[in-house]
């Protein structure tokens, strides 16, 4: 039984979300996203952050700690909001594949509109947004649906079935934070009915 | 020039800037009660939650008091009001900021009718006059919502004072605000459906 317990609790310490145990640094209260689930400070928007600071107190933070998914996406966004498309994309890539739900929504949204010059590819899209529905970002729960009712995945291995995908809206329904995005649910979640008749 | 054609043209002068010299003084009121989505706010918002209603009521009374003419403060009463759930207070003052034409007041009115608030009126088409005139003032969200109930046929019945093109003139000038994520999807989607709109 003590091996077994030993067991869950060492799987449990491994699985812990990257970082979950380091030290707040000059790149959180820099750079982070206010929506990133996996922030810890309030976060700033991209008006009020300062582009250069940000991206030297990432670097450095980087540095210290390069497998920290969180301190990547936020190099990464420091990067992006400078126009720095091609030094931003291998830490965002890394905290996507690290399992950032932040992270793979962004990247996918940088694909989908094909910016900064990165190649579109509506399967990547698919495959990031539904793995960050899926941990619960509001982001990619209406986007992902939004774009499937549209056929913008078309070509692609859907990997949420219809249910899901309803699932998905009413899990956002349930976080919508202001006027907008509670207008955009309800606006979702009737075009998914007719989908769904449609089916 | 002489003297007396001087002091008629500096009391007309003074008589002109009054009322806006008085609107946009920033009073305790505004401190206390200002909305985050209020782009006539005159001082930093404070959130739902951090309102102090027994202070606040007292300083927008006080301020209303000095300067009734001023809509912002009816608003920002009405906005108390409705919080402290003395909802037909509330619906009166909303509505006096937005006969004198607060554009936030205009669009907040609508909702109480659209959302069936206590003493609230209940004819939908107040909410397309109401909307609309505050769409035409600049106000994002009515824009949106008017031509959402519109699409919708929630204004069946009504007068519909705003042409097809009107409404997409409103959504253009939607996605120029510079809008977030959820707000152009909200546009885009929007946009689609009034596409296929055939009054």
């Amino acid at each position: 039984m003590k091996h077994i317990l030993w067991g869950v609790t060492a799987l449990a310490l491994w699985a812990a979300p990257a970082g979950a145990a380091d030290d707040i640094t000059e790149c959180d209260r820099l750079a982070a996203h206010p929506s990133d689930p996996d922030k810890r400070v309030p976060g700033v928007s991209q008006e009020a952050m300062n582009k250069a600071a940000a991206q030297a107190a990432c670097e450095a933070a980087v540095a210290k700690d390069p497998n920290n998914r969180r301190l990547r996406y936020q190099l990464g966004r420091a990067y992006f909001y400078d126009g720095k498309f091609d030094k931003g994309i291998p830490h965002v890539e890394f905290a996507a594949n690290a399992g950032s739900s932040q992270a793979q929504f962004v990247l996918g949204y940088i694909i989908d509109g094909g910016q900064g010059g990165v190649k579109k590819d509506p399967c990547k899209v698919e495959d990031l947004w539904v793995k960050s529905a899926r941990q619960g970002r509001f982001a990619a729960q209406v986007s992902y649906p939004h774009h499937a009712m549209r056929g913008l995945f078309k070509g692609c291995k859907l990997q949420a079935s219809t249910a899901e995908m309803g699932a998905f809206l009413d899990a956002a329904k349930k976080q919508g934070e202001d006027y907008y995005q509670r207008l955009l649910v309800s606006i979702l979640q009737e075009e998914f009915a007719a989908y769904q008749a449609r089916k | 020039m002489r003297p007396f054609t001087l002091a008629v043209l500096a009391a007309t002068l003074l008589s002109l800037a009054g009322p806006a010299v008085a609107a946009t003084a920033v009073t305790e009121c505004d401190r206390l009660a200002s909305h985050p989505e209020d782009p006539d706010r005159v001082s930093p918002a404070v959130e739902t939650r951090d309102l102090q209603f027994e202070r606040a009521i007292a300083a927008c009374e006080a301020d209303i008091a000095a300067d009734p003419a001023n809509a912002r403060l009816h608003y920002l009463l009405g906005r108390l009001l409705f919080y402290a759930n003395q909802n037909e207070r509330a619906v009166q003052e909303v509505r006096t900021a937005a006969d004198k034409g607060y554009r936030q007041a205009q669009f907040v009115f609508g909702a109480f009718i659209n959302n069936r608030r206590p003493f609230a009126p209940t004819d939908i088409c107040l909410v397309e006059q109401y909307w609309l005139k505050s769409a035409r003032a600049g106000r994002q969200a009515a824009r949106l919502s008017y031509v959402r109930h519109a699409v919708k046929g929630k204004f069946a019945g009504c007068r519909i004072q705003a042409s097809k093109a009107d409404m997409q003139a409103l959504l253009d000038a939607a996605a120029q605000d510079s809008p977030g994520y959820y707000e152009r999807l909200l546009i885009e989607d929007l946009t689609e459906q009034l596409r296929a709109y055939q009054r």
